[in-house]
């Protein structure tokens, strides 16, 4: 602690990367920051600001830039303001991502709103294309135009848990569900995956 | 767009949220006594100017019933100041309504509200001192058409059409493609730094039976500057995004 922010994926950005002596958990800074300390802050926003912008951005669309600003902007606000309900026995990530999910879901909440969502979702892995662990080729096309024939809860499980990392526990907190039925899902995911490249001729059955 | 753009969050962003945060911290370190000593003095301030310009403007005329509106104007300052200081991230996010956003709404609407008095000539038969008043010759257009009733209900639909204009628009980043699902959170204030119009007029026997026009005016009014205030966000965005 008391070092600058830092972010493992961020490549300069005017945030220093020191290395620590020793890691800090997120949840012992977490405790620092809600009794006012602001290194902790610093700490943990230079830790997270870079995945959880990508989160929100990945699931906002391409096209709407400003919309993953707000929410970015929104999520961090959120986090400030009731940084006192967080429970230190649950992980850190799990409490921010799921405010930036509803962050997300409030700006979408309105009819008119969902409507232009849902016509973001066909962009939704458009930004797949600029992370480092899709590359540009044919295989990946074929990956994000089969992730769009599921179904989005089914998505939103592959991209939790295969893409962001997560454990199907964490997952199952973030969607609302049994971890079982999150696991159910990817199951289920995956075998839909399957079957459609194999019909694209790019997974053998 | 550039991978960059979609994997980092832009700088000034960045840089905004952690200052903001991270004043916000400071600012709970400041001991309560201090904050409290800055929401008093900055209410008595505005109150003084404002008691001062009331009385000077119509000395003569002012009754207790104008004071008990004055001092309901007093308090929404002192609600808007407190809410004003409270320790949190200065920073204005489109769709978040935080005490900053609502000390706004109250302090500019109630100090719009105020001001507008001194260029009504004739409310609650006050009589205006400015040597050109704009609002006199629309007013006796007004009585020599519909009489009070006319009048009454421009008087109400004047004051909450300039509040609300003057109110909304200066928490109008906060209401970006929003401002219809806020309507009734906004207006809920607006309407409230009106009571002590409603408040004059329900005291004042002679005005009693004009108070209906006048709230409905009231309300025409903000539904006007809310009108206005959704097409000049739809101008701003729809040229924004022609750039």
């Amino acid at each position: 602690m008391g070092q600058k922010p830092s972010d493992s994926n961020d490549k300069g950005g005017g945030f220093e990367r020191k290395e620590a002596p020793e890691v800090v958990r997120d949840e012992e800074l977490m405790l620092n920051y809600q009794s006012g300390s602001h290194e902790a802050f610093e700490e943990i926003f230079g830790r997270y600001r870079g995945r959880l912008f990508r989160f929100i951005a990945i699931r906002a669309g391409s096209s709407k830039e400003h919309l993953s600003e707000e929410v970015f902007q929104k999520t961090w606000l959120k986090i400030h303001t009731h940084r006192h309900s967080f429970n230190p026995t649950f992980k850190l990530s799990t409490w921010i991502y799921t405010i930036a999910l509803n962050a997300l879901r409030d700006e979408v909440g309105s009819a008119h709103e969902r409507a232009q969502f849902e016509e973001l979702e066909e962009e939704l892995l458009e930004p797949i294309y600029q992370e480092d662990w899709f590359q540009r080729n044919e295989l990946s096309e074929k990956i994000t135009g089969a992730l769009k024939e599921i179904s989005e809860k089914q998505r939103e499980a592959v991209l939790l848990m295969n893409i962001e990392g997560f454990t199907s526990k964490e997952a199952a907190l973030l969607m609302g569900l049994t971890d079982s039925a999150v696991r159910q899902l990817l199951f289920r995911a995956h075998q839909n995956l399957k079957r459609i490249l194999s019909q694209v001729g790019s997974v053998e059955e | 767009m550039a991978s960059q753009n979609i994997i980092d969050p832009p700088k000034e962003l960045s840089d905004s949220i952690l200052k903001a945060i991270t004043g916000a911290l400071m600012e709970e370190k400041v001991p309560k006594r201090k904050r409290y000593f800055k929401v008093l003095f900055a209410t008595l301030f505005t109150s003084l100017v404002m008691g001062l310009t009331l009385f000077f403007t119509f000395g003569a005329t002012l009754n207790w019933i104008v004071a008990g509106a004055f001092i309901f104007w007093a308090f929404c300052l002192l609600v808007g100041f407190t809410l004003y200081f409270h320790p949190q991230p200065r920073l204005i996010v489109p769709g978040l309504f935080s005490p900053l956003v609502f000390a706004r709404l109250i302090l500019v609407s109630t100090l719009a509200l105020a001001a507008q008095i001194l260029i009504c000539p004739s409310f609650v038969y006050l009589e205006s001192p400015l040597p050109w008043n704009p609002l006199e010759g629309i007013t006796r257009a007004l009585m020599d058409q519909g009489g009070m009733l006319l009048c009454m209900s421009f008087c109400g639909f004047f004051f909450s059409f300039v509040s609300g204009l003057v109110g909304v628009g200066s928490i109008h980043k906060v209401l970006k493609g929003r401002l219809i699902y806020r309507l009734p959170k906004i207006a809920a204030v607006l309407f409230v730094t009106q009571i002590p119009l409603i408040w004059v007029q329900a005291m004042t026997p002679s005005l009693v039976e004009f108070l209906p026009p006048f709230i409905g005016g009231s309300v025409l009014g903000i539904l006007v500057s809310f009108f206005l205030n959704f097409a000049i966000e739809m101008l701003r965005s729809h040229r924004s995004s022609i750039v």
